[in-house]
Protein backbone atom coordinates (compact mmCIF):
# COMPACT_ATOMS: atom_id res chain seq x y z
CA UNK A 1 0.00 0.00 0.00
CA UNK A 2 2.94 2.71 0.88
CA UNK A 3 4.19 1.56 -2.25
CA UNK A 4 1.02 3.04 -4.11
CA UNK A 5 1.09 5.75 -1.91
CA UNK A 6 5.07 6.26 -2.54
CA UNK A 7 4.20 6.05 -6.14
CA UNK A 8 1.80 8.05 -6.76
CA UNK A 9 4.07 10.94 -4.77
CA UNK A 10 7.11 10.62 -6.86
CA UNK A 11 8.04 13.35 -8.26
CA UNK A 12 7.52 14.41 -11.60
CA UNK A 13 11.42 14.95 -13.40
CA UNK A 14 11.28 18.14 -16.15
CA UNK A 15 12.76 15.25 -18.91
CA UNK A 16 9.39 13.27 -18.21
CA UNK A 17 7.95 15.94 -19.25
CA UNK A 18 10.02 17.15 -22.26
CA UNK A 19 12.24 13.93 -23.35
CA UNK A 20 12.80 15.51 -26.44
CA UNK A 21 14.74 18.44 -24.83
CA UNK A 22 16.80 16.29 -22.90
CA UNK A 23 17.76 14.02 -26.11
CA UNK A 24 18.87 17.44 -27.61
CA UNK A 25 20.48 18.65 -24.84
CA UNK A 26 22.54 15.43 -24.28
CA UNK A 27 23.20 15.06 -28.61
CA UNK A 28 24.22 18.94 -28.61
CA UNK A 29 26.99 18.40 -25.44
CA UNK A 30 27.95 14.97 -26.70
CA UNK A 31 29.36 17.04 -30.08
CA UNK A 32 31.27 19.94 -28.60
CA UNK A 33 31.85 19.31 -24.93
CA UNK A 34 32.43 15.41 -24.65
CA UNK A 35 33.96 15.32 -21.65
CA UNK A 36 30.52 16.52 -19.47
CA UNK A 37 28.80 13.90 -18.26
CA UNK A 38 24.70 13.35 -17.18
CA UNK A 39 23.87 12.52 -13.94
CA UNK A 40 20.54 11.99 -13.17
CA UNK A 41 20.53 12.89 -9.85
CA UNK A 42 17.41 15.29 -8.52
CA UNK A 43 16.81 17.34 -11.09
CA UNK A 44 19.68 16.33 -12.92
CA UNK A 45 23.32 18.01 -14.05
CA UNK A 46 26.08 17.58 -16.54
CA UNK A 47 29.26 17.34 -14.53
CA UNK A 48 33.03 17.18 -15.84
CA UNK A 49 35.27 19.80 -18.04
CA UNK A 50 34.58 22.57 -20.74
CA UNK A 51 36.44 22.59 -23.60
CA UNK A 52 39.40 24.79 -23.11
CA UNK A 53 39.01 26.79 -26.49
CA UNK A 54 35.04 26.16 -27.85
CA UNK A 55 35.56 29.28 -30.17
CA UNK A 56 35.31 30.20 -33.99
CA UNK A 57 38.90 31.53 -34.23
CA UNK A 58 42.64 30.37 -33.58
CA UNK A 59 43.48 29.15 -30.08
CA UNK A 60 45.79 32.24 -28.85
CA UNK A 61 49.64 30.65 -28.91
CA UNK A 62 50.17 31.47 -25.01
CA UNK A 63 46.52 30.35 -23.89
CA UNK A 64 47.83 26.96 -22.57
CA UNK A 65 50.82 28.60 -20.71
CA UNK A 66 47.99 30.86 -19.23
CA UNK A 67 45.30 28.17 -18.31
CA UNK A 68 47.39 24.99 -18.45
CA UNK A 69 45.59 21.81 -21.26
CA UNK A 70 42.72 21.11 -19.74
CA UNK A 71 39.29 23.00 -19.96
CA UNK A 72 37.70 24.51 -16.71
CA UNK A 73 35.57 21.34 -14.45
CA UNK A 74 31.87 22.71 -13.82
CA UNK A 75 29.18 21.45 -12.71
CA UNK A 76 25.77 22.16 -15.09
CA UNK A 77 23.15 21.65 -12.48
CA UNK A 78 19.33 21.88 -14.06
CA UNK A 79 16.02 22.92 -11.99
CA UNK A 80 12.96 21.35 -12.49
CA UNK A 81 11.79 24.64 -13.92
CA UNK A 82 14.26 23.75 -17.06
CA UNK A 83 13.66 24.44 -20.07
CA UNK A 84 12.08 27.26 -19.32
CA UNK A 85 14.58 28.57 -16.82
CA UNK A 86 18.10 28.31 -17.70
CA UNK A 87 20.21 26.10 -15.51
CA UNK A 88 23.24 26.84 -13.07
CA UNK A 89 26.77 26.75 -14.39
CA UNK A 90 29.34 26.01 -11.11
CA UNK A 91 32.95 26.57 -11.74
CA UNK A 92 34.58 24.36 -9.36
CA UNK A 93 38.41 25.30 -10.78
CA UNK A 94 39.07 28.01 -10.13
CA UNK A 95 36.68 29.21 -7.89
CA UNK A 96 35.63 32.55 -7.39
CA UNK A 97 36.62 34.15 -3.98
CA UNK A 98 33.35 34.49 -2.17
CA UNK A 99 34.49 38.73 -2.01
CA UNK A 100 34.19 38.35 -5.77
CA UNK A 101 30.41 36.73 -5.64
CA UNK A 102 27.45 39.46 -6.87
CA UNK A 103 30.03 41.44 -8.38
CA UNK A 104 29.22 42.35 -11.70
CA UNK A 105 32.79 42.52 -13.12
CA UNK A 106 33.45 39.29 -12.33
CA UNK A 107 29.81 37.67 -13.43
CA UNK A 108 29.33 35.81 -10.43
CA UNK A 109 25.91 34.75 -8.56
CA UNK A 110 25.35 35.20 -4.81
CA UNK A 111 25.38 31.29 -4.93
CA UNK A 112 28.76 30.74 -6.89
CA UNK A 113 27.34 30.29 -10.02
CA UNK A 114 28.25 32.18 -13.52
CA UNK A 115 25.95 35.04 -14.49
CA UNK A 116 25.71 34.32 -18.04
CA UNK A 117 22.58 36.49 -18.91
CA UNK A 118 21.92 39.74 -17.52
CA UNK A 119 18.35 39.59 -18.10
CA UNK A 120 15.27 36.89 -17.78
CA UNK A 121 14.19 37.58 -21.09
CA UNK A 122 17.74 36.70 -22.88
CA UNK A 123 16.32 32.80 -22.60
CA UNK A 124 13.44 32.16 -23.34
CA UNK A 125 13.62 27.94 -22.99
CA UNK A 126 14.43 27.50 -26.77
CA UNK A 127 17.95 28.38 -26.94
CA UNK A 128 20.75 25.51 -26.76
CA UNK A 129 22.45 24.98 -23.77
CA UNK A 130 25.33 25.10 -25.34
CA UNK A 131 25.52 28.98 -25.84
CA UNK A 132 26.06 28.94 -22.33
CA UNK A 133 28.51 26.72 -21.72
CA UNK A 134 30.14 28.33 -24.48
CA UNK A 135 29.83 31.47 -22.40
CA UNK A 136 31.26 29.92 -19.32
CA UNK A 137 34.33 28.63 -21.44
CA UNK A 138 35.13 32.19 -22.36
CA UNK A 139 34.69 33.15 -18.47
CA UNK A 140 36.93 31.06 -17.81
CA UNK A 141 39.63 32.90 -19.56
CA UNK A 142 38.26 36.29 -19.13
CA UNK A 143 38.90 35.09 -15.36
CA UNK A 144 41.86 34.67 -15.82
CA UNK A 145 42.68 38.04 -17.36
CA UNK A 146 40.59 39.92 -14.61
CA UNK A 147 42.58 38.23 -12.05
CA UNK A 148 46.25 38.89 -13.94
CA UNK A 149 45.26 42.19 -13.31
CA UNK A 150 45.84 43.60 -16.91
CA UNK A 151 41.36 44.08 -16.62
CA UNK A 152 40.01 45.48 -14.18
CA UNK A 153 36.44 44.04 -15.28
CA UNK A 154 35.04 41.26 -17.55
CA UNK A 155 33.55 42.28 -20.54
CA UNK A 156 29.96 42.68 -20.50
CA UNK A 157 29.05 40.11 -23.18
CA UNK A 158 31.54 37.77 -22.96
CA UNK A 159 34.43 37.36 -25.36
CA UNK A 160 32.24 34.02 -27.96
CA UNK A 161 32.49 35.81 -30.67
CA UNK A 162 34.40 38.99 -29.44
CA UNK A 163 38.21 38.74 -30.17
CA UNK A 164 39.16 42.24 -28.64
CA UNK A 165 41.04 40.69 -25.78
CA UNK A 166 42.59 37.33 -27.36
CA UNK A 167 45.63 39.86 -27.63
CA UNK A 168 45.76 40.22 -23.65
CA UNK A 169 46.62 36.65 -22.93
CA UNK A 170 49.73 36.06 -24.35
CA UNK A 171 50.04 39.85 -21.44
CA UNK A 172 48.51 37.53 -18.71
CA UNK A 173 50.66 34.45 -19.56
CA UNK A 174 53.98 36.53 -19.10
CA UNK A 175 52.69 38.20 -15.63
CA UNK A 176 51.48 34.89 -14.58
CA UNK A 177 54.83 33.04 -15.41
CA UNK A 178 56.95 36.01 -14.18
CA UNK A 179 54.98 35.52 -10.46
CA UNK A 180 55.83 32.03 -10.52
CA UNK A 181 59.11 32.01 -10.98
CA UNK B 1 14.46 40.78 -49.83
CA UNK B 2 14.29 44.29 -47.57
CA UNK B 3 12.42 43.57 -44.59
CA UNK B 4 11.91 47.34 -43.70
CA UNK B 5 10.39 47.90 -46.92
CA UNK B 6 8.75 44.70 -46.60
CA UNK B 7 6.68 45.65 -43.27
CA UNK B 8 6.60 48.96 -44.93
CA UNK B 9 4.02 47.26 -47.41
CA UNK B 10 2.29 45.22 -44.89
CA UNK B 11 1.53 48.34 -43.21
CA UNK B 12 0.49 49.69 -46.41
CA UNK B 13 -1.61 46.90 -46.85
CA UNK B 14 -3.25 46.85 -43.33
CA UNK B 15 -3.67 50.70 -43.05
CA UNK B 16 -7.34 51.75 -43.80
CA UNK B 17 -7.22 54.05 -46.92
CA UNK B 18 -6.63 57.61 -46.19
CA UNK B 19 -9.38 58.74 -47.84
CA UNK B 20 -11.89 56.69 -46.18
CA UNK B 21 -10.50 58.30 -42.45
CA UNK B 22 -11.14 61.63 -43.89
CA UNK B 23 -14.65 60.86 -44.69
CA UNK B 24 -15.10 59.14 -41.39
CA UNK B 25 -13.57 62.17 -39.56
CA UNK B 26 -15.58 64.55 -41.63
CA UNK B 27 -18.93 62.94 -40.96
CA UNK B 28 -17.72 62.38 -36.90
CA UNK B 29 -16.92 66.04 -37.22
CA UNK B 30 -20.33 67.32 -38.61
CA UNK B 31 -21.94 65.25 -35.57
CA UNK B 32 -19.59 67.31 -32.71
CA UNK B 33 -20.10 70.40 -34.62
CA UNK B 34 -24.23 69.74 -33.93
CA UNK B 35 -24.54 68.11 -30.73
CA UNK B 36 -22.07 71.04 -29.84
CA UNK B 37 -24.66 73.35 -30.59
CA UNK B 38 -27.39 72.61 -28.09
CA UNK B 39 -27.69 73.91 -24.71
CA UNK B 40 -27.81 70.67 -22.48
CA UNK B 41 -24.48 69.14 -24.20
CA UNK B 42 -21.38 70.13 -22.35
CA UNK B 43 -18.66 68.01 -24.20
CA UNK B 44 -18.62 66.38 -27.28
CA UNK B 45 -15.33 63.76 -28.71
CA UNK B 46 -14.90 61.00 -30.22
CA UNK B 47 -13.56 57.36 -28.87
CA UNK B 48 -12.80 54.46 -30.46
CA UNK B 49 -10.33 53.45 -32.92
CA UNK B 50 -10.64 56.03 -35.08
CA UNK B 51 -10.02 58.75 -31.85
CA UNK B 52 -6.75 56.02 -31.14
CA UNK B 53 -5.37 56.10 -34.35
CA UNK B 54 -5.82 52.59 -34.69
CA UNK B 55 -8.43 51.93 -36.87
CA UNK B 56 -8.51 48.91 -39.99
CA UNK B 57 -9.50 48.70 -43.19
CA UNK B 58 -12.12 49.29 -43.93
CA UNK B 59 -13.96 51.79 -41.63
CA UNK B 60 -17.64 51.91 -41.84
CA UNK B 61 -18.52 53.37 -37.81
CA UNK B 62 -17.25 55.62 -35.78
CA UNK B 63 -18.10 56.17 -32.19
CA UNK B 64 -18.83 59.68 -30.66
CA UNK B 65 -19.32 60.69 -27.39
CA UNK B 66 -22.04 63.29 -25.97
CA UNK B 67 -21.93 64.37 -22.59
CA UNK B 68 -24.75 65.50 -21.83
CA UNK B 69 -25.35 68.54 -18.49
CA UNK B 70 -26.98 66.12 -15.55
CA UNK B 71 -28.74 69.13 -14.35
CA UNK B 72 -30.56 69.46 -17.11
CA UNK B 73 -31.84 65.54 -16.97
CA UNK B 74 -31.98 65.11 -13.17
CA UNK B 75 -33.26 61.01 -13.61
CA UNK B 76 -30.38 60.48 -15.55
CA UNK B 77 -27.57 58.07 -14.15
CA UNK B 78 -30.53 56.42 -11.85
CA UNK B 79 -31.31 52.70 -12.12
CA UNK B 80 -34.37 51.57 -14.29
CA UNK B 81 -35.56 52.97 -17.44
CA UNK B 82 -33.64 56.65 -17.40
CA UNK B 83 -30.98 54.99 -19.53
CA UNK B 84 -33.53 54.33 -22.49
CA UNK B 85 -34.85 58.06 -21.58
CA UNK B 86 -31.32 58.76 -22.49
CA UNK B 87 -31.15 56.77 -25.93
CA UNK B 88 -34.19 58.77 -27.16
CA UNK B 89 -33.24 61.57 -26.61
CA UNK B 90 -30.11 61.36 -28.07
CA UNK B 91 -32.30 59.80 -30.95
CA UNK B 92 -34.54 62.68 -31.14
CA UNK B 93 -31.78 65.29 -31.18
CA UNK B 94 -30.06 63.19 -34.07
CA UNK B 95 -33.25 62.79 -36.08
CA UNK B 96 -33.53 67.31 -35.25
CA UNK B 97 -30.09 67.99 -35.93
CA UNK B 98 -28.92 65.76 -38.82
CA UNK B 99 -32.30 63.92 -40.01
CA UNK B 100 -31.95 63.42 -43.51
CA UNK B 101 -35.87 64.66 -44.27
CA UNK B 102 -35.18 67.87 -42.46
CA UNK B 103 -32.02 68.38 -40.16
CA UNK B 104 -31.14 71.53 -39.01
CA UNK B 105 -27.54 71.34 -39.14
CA UNK B 106 -27.17 68.64 -41.68
CA UNK B 107 -29.16 66.33 -43.81
CA UNK B 108 -26.49 63.06 -43.33
CA UNK B 109 -28.86 60.52 -41.03
CA UNK B 110 -31.46 58.10 -42.67
CA UNK B 111 -32.25 55.94 -39.64
CA UNK B 112 -31.06 56.57 -36.18
CA UNK B 113 -31.74 53.59 -33.85
CA UNK B 114 -31.02 53.08 -30.05
CA UNK B 115 -29.32 50.08 -29.18
CA UNK B 116 -28.10 48.58 -25.72
CA UNK B 117 -25.39 51.34 -25.15
CA UNK B 118 -25.48 53.88 -27.58
CA UNK B 119 -27.98 55.06 -31.22
CA UNK B 120 -26.89 53.50 -34.52
CA UNK B 121 -27.04 56.51 -36.96
CA UNK B 122 -26.98 55.23 -40.45
CA UNK B 123 -25.51 57.57 -42.84
CA UNK B 124 -25.60 54.69 -45.89
CA UNK B 125 -28.95 52.49 -46.79
CA UNK B 126 -29.31 50.48 -43.70
CA UNK B 127 -29.26 47.05 -45.71
CA UNK B 128 -26.04 48.03 -47.50
CA UNK B 129 -23.31 45.44 -46.35
CA UNK B 130 -21.01 47.46 -44.41
CA UNK B 131 -23.44 50.39 -43.96
CA UNK B 132 -20.84 53.97 -42.49
CA UNK B 133 -22.56 54.41 -39.41
CA UNK B 134 -22.01 56.83 -36.22
CA UNK B 135 -23.16 55.48 -32.49
CA UNK B 136 -23.85 58.05 -30.34
CA UNK B 137 -23.77 57.72 -26.81
CA UNK B 138 -24.77 59.72 -24.29
CA UNK B 139 -23.06 60.00 -21.22
CA UNK B 140 -22.63 61.63 -17.91
CA UNK B 141 -19.50 63.13 -16.81
CA UNK B 142 -18.94 62.24 -12.51
CA UNK B 143 -17.19 64.10 -10.07
CA UNK B 144 -14.08 62.14 -10.40
CA UNK B 145 -14.07 62.78 -14.21
CA UNK B 146 -15.72 59.19 -15.32
CA UNK B 147 -18.55 58.60 -17.29
CA UNK B 148 -21.76 57.16 -16.97
CA UNK B 149 -22.55 54.95 -19.52
CA UNK B 150 -26.56 53.98 -20.41
CA UNK B 151 -27.44 50.43 -20.85
CA UNK B 152 -30.96 49.96 -22.05
CA UNK B 153 -30.60 46.22 -21.38
CA UNK B 154 -29.81 46.06 -18.10
CA UNK B 155 -31.72 49.03 -16.93
CA UNK B 156 -28.66 50.65 -15.16
CA UNK B 157 -25.64 52.99 -16.01
CA UNK B 158 -22.16 51.50 -15.37
CA UNK B 159 -18.81 53.53 -14.90
CA UNK B 160 -16.47 53.65 -17.72
CA UNK B 161 -13.15 55.66 -18.96
CA UNK B 162 -12.64 55.34 -22.27
CA UNK B 163 -10.40 58.35 -22.24
CA UNK B 164 -7.65 56.41 -20.60
CA UNK B 165 -6.93 54.42 -23.52
CA UNK B 166 -7.01 57.32 -25.67
CA UNK B 167 -4.65 59.03 -23.49
CA UNK B 168 -2.25 55.90 -22.96
CA UNK B 169 -2.36 54.79 -26.52
CA UNK B 170 -1.30 58.42 -27.50
CA UNK B 171 1.57 58.08 -25.07
CA UNK B 172 2.75 54.66 -26.57
CA UNK B 173 2.83 56.66 -29.80
CA UNK B 174 4.81 59.37 -28.12
CA UNK B 175 7.28 56.95 -27.41
CA UNK B 176 7.99 55.38 -30.43
CA UNK B 177 6.54 56.27 -33.90
CA UNK B 178 5.71 52.72 -34.82
CA UNK B 179 3.14 51.96 -31.92
CA UNK B 180 -0.17 52.59 -33.37
CA UNK B 181 0.58 51.30 -36.86
CA UNK B 182 2.17 47.86 -35.06
CA UNK B 183 -1.04 47.65 -33.45
CA UNK B 184 -3.32 47.88 -36.55
CA UNK B 185 -1.12 44.77 -37.62
CA UNK B 186 -1.81 43.37 -34.81
CA UNK B 187 -5.81 43.53 -35.06
CA UNK B 188 -5.12 42.65 -38.63
CA UNK B 189 -3.35 39.44 -37.05
CA UNK B 190 -5.79 38.66 -34.96
CA UNK B 191 -9.18 37.90 -38.13
CA UNK B 192 -6.58 34.86 -38.81
CA UNK B 193 -6.82 33.42 -34.94
CA UNK B 194 -9.82 31.04 -35.11
CA UNK B 195 -12.09 32.03 -32.80
CA UNK B 196 -13.60 35.63 -32.37
CA UNK B 197 -11.46 38.04 -30.79
CA UNK B 198 -12.45 41.38 -29.97
CA UNK B 199 -9.80 44.23 -31.52
CA UNK B 200 -9.79 45.74 -28.46
CA UNK B 201 -8.42 42.56 -26.59
CA UNK B 202 -5.57 43.14 -28.62
CA UNK B 203 -4.91 46.92 -28.47
CA UNK B 204 -5.09 46.27 -24.65
CA UNK B 205 -2.71 43.44 -25.31
CA UNK B 206 -0.49 45.66 -26.85
CA UNK B 207 -0.62 48.64 -24.54
CA UNK B 208 0.99 46.08 -22.16
CA UNK B 209 3.02 43.40 -24.35
CA UNK B 210 4.52 45.70 -27.23
CA UNK B 211 7.47 47.38 -26.87
CA UNK B 212 8.00 51.32 -27.76
CA UNK B 213 11.49 51.00 -28.87
CA UNK B 214 14.02 49.01 -31.41
CA UNK B 215 12.12 47.50 -34.58
CA UNK B 216 9.71 46.57 -36.06
CA UNK B 217 10.50 42.73 -36.32
CA UNK B 218 11.83 42.53 -32.46
CA UNK B 219 8.92 44.22 -31.22
CA UNK B 220 6.39 42.24 -32.75
CA UNK B 221 8.18 39.14 -31.41
CA UNK B 222 8.44 40.35 -28.09
CA UNK B 223 4.63 41.02 -28.26
CA UNK B 224 3.56 37.42 -29.66
CA UNK B 225 6.35 36.48 -26.48
CA UNK B 226 4.53 38.17 -23.82
CA UNK B 227 1.10 38.52 -24.57
CA UNK B 228 0.94 34.62 -24.96
CA UNK B 229 1.47 34.69 -21.25
CA UNK B 230 -0.42 37.73 -20.42
CA UNK B 231 -3.99 36.45 -21.84
CA UNK B 232 -3.55 33.27 -19.42
CA UNK B 233 -4.05 36.54 -16.62
CA UNK B 234 -7.33 37.68 -18.69
CA UNK B 235 -7.76 40.67 -20.56
CA UNK B 236 -9.38 43.55 -18.47
CA UNK B 237 -10.40 47.11 -18.96
CA UNK B 238 -6.82 49.00 -18.58
CA UNK B 239 -8.71 51.32 -16.58
CA UNK B 240 -9.91 48.66 -14.09
CA UNK B 241 -13.87 50.10 -14.40
CA UNK B 242 -15.46 47.77 -16.50
CA UNK B 243 -13.59 44.02 -15.64
CA UNK B 244 -12.97 41.47 -18.65
CA UNK B 245 -13.02 43.18 -22.14
CA UNK B 246 -14.22 40.21 -23.75
CA UNK B 247 -16.19 37.45 -21.17
CA UNK B 248 -16.60 34.87 -23.68
CA UNK B 249 -12.95 35.10 -25.16
CA UNK B 250 -11.70 32.11 -25.96
CA UNK B 251 -7.98 32.28 -24.30
CA UNK B 252 -6.64 28.50 -24.65
CA UNK B 253 -7.29 29.48 -28.98
CA UNK B 254 -6.12 32.71 -28.74
CA UNK B 255 -2.47 31.62 -26.83
CA UNK B 256 -1.45 28.44 -29.07
CA UNK B 257 -1.97 31.29 -31.82
CA UNK B 258 0.08 33.65 -30.06
CA UNK B 259 2.31 30.87 -28.99
CA UNK B 260 2.66 29.97 -32.76
CA UNK B 261 2.87 33.49 -34.32
CA UNK B 262 5.80 33.68 -31.21
CA UNK B 263 7.56 30.74 -32.48
CA UNK B 264 7.56 32.31 -36.18
CA UNK B 265 8.67 35.23 -35.11
CA UNK B 266 11.61 33.74 -33.81
CA UNK B 267 12.68 31.57 -36.46
CA UNK B 268 11.63 35.20 -38.63
CA UNK B 269 14.45 37.06 -36.46
CA UNK B 270 17.03 34.53 -36.11
CA UNK B 271 17.21 34.34 -40.33
CA UNK B 272 17.33 37.94 -40.34
CA UNK B 273 20.14 37.60 -37.59
CA UNK B 274 21.99 35.46 -39.98
CA UNK B 275 21.20 37.39 -43.24
CA UNK B 276 18.61 35.36 -44.58
CA UNK B 277 16.82 37.61 -45.04
CA UNK B 278 14.34 35.88 -48.04
CA UNK B 279 13.91 32.87 -45.34
CA UNK B 280 12.82 35.68 -42.76
CA UNK B 281 10.42 37.25 -44.86
CA UNK B 282 8.47 34.02 -45.63
CA UNK B 283 8.22 33.15 -41.60
CA UNK B 284 6.84 36.98 -41.12
CA UNK B 285 4.56 35.99 -44.32
CA UNK B 286 3.26 32.84 -42.11
CA UNK B 287 2.48 34.76 -39.57
CA UNK B 288 0.37 37.58 -42.11
CA UNK B 289 -0.32 35.88 -44.27
CA UNK B 290 -0.70 37.31 -47.76
CA UNK B 291 -0.30 40.83 -47.17
CA UNK B 292 3.30 40.47 -45.76
CA UNK B 293 4.84 40.35 -49.72
CA UNK B 294 6.30 37.60 -50.89
CA UNK B 295 10.32 36.90 -51.05
CA UNK B 296 11.96 37.09 -54.37
CA UNK B 297 13.40 33.50 -55.71
CA UNK B 298 17.12 34.94 -54.89
CA UNK B 299 18.75 36.34 -51.60
CA UNK B 300 20.16 40.15 -52.54
CA UNK B 301 21.33 40.58 -49.06
CA UNK B 302 22.96 43.45 -49.96
CA UNK B 303 25.12 46.09 -47.38
CA UNK B 304 21.62 48.32 -47.37
CA UNK B 305 19.27 45.60 -46.33
CA UNK B 306 21.38 44.11 -43.41
CA UNK B 307 22.12 47.39 -42.53
CA UNK B 308 18.17 47.96 -41.88
CA UNK B 309 17.70 44.64 -39.28
CA UNK B 310 19.09 45.41 -36.40
CA UNK B 311 19.89 41.63 -35.67
CA UNK B 312 18.67 40.27 -32.40
CA UNK B 313 21.47 39.23 -29.83
CA UNK B 314 21.78 35.40 -29.61
CA UNK B 315 22.46 33.83 -26.29
CA UNK B 316 26.38 33.14 -26.38
CA UNK B 317 26.88 37.25 -27.01
CA UNK B 318 23.81 38.43 -24.44
CA UNK B 319 25.01 40.50 -21.79
CA UNK B 320 26.04 38.89 -18.59
CA UNK B 321 25.11 40.06 -15.09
Amino acid sequence: MSEVVAARHKPEMWWECEPRRLERDKGEIAECCSDLKWIPQDAGRWEGRLPLWPFARPEPASLRQLLGKDGMPVIVRYSQAYPMVPPAIYPLSPEPDLIEYTQTRFHVMGDGSLCLLQDDYTWTGRESIVDLLMKAAGWRVEYALVKSGLVNAMTINGIVSDPSRDHLIEQAAQLTSNWNK
Amino acid sequence: MDLTNAFDELQRNVNADIDQVTLARDRRDIFKKAFKGEDDVLEVFGSGSLARSTQLRPVHDVDLIVVFDGDKHPGWGAPGTSAEDALGHAQDRVKALLGMADGRVDQLVRLAKPRDRAVKCFIDPPEQDDAFTVDVMPVLRQPDETLLLPSKRNKQWNTADPEYLIKEVAAQQRKWAFFRPLVRVLKHWRLGVPTKVKSLVIEVLALQCLPTEGNRQNALKSFFTSSAVEVGYGVEDPAKRCGPIQPDLDISILRTALEEARNLAELACAAAADGKTDEAGMYWRDIFGDDFPESSSENHVGAAASAAVVTPRVVKDAPQG
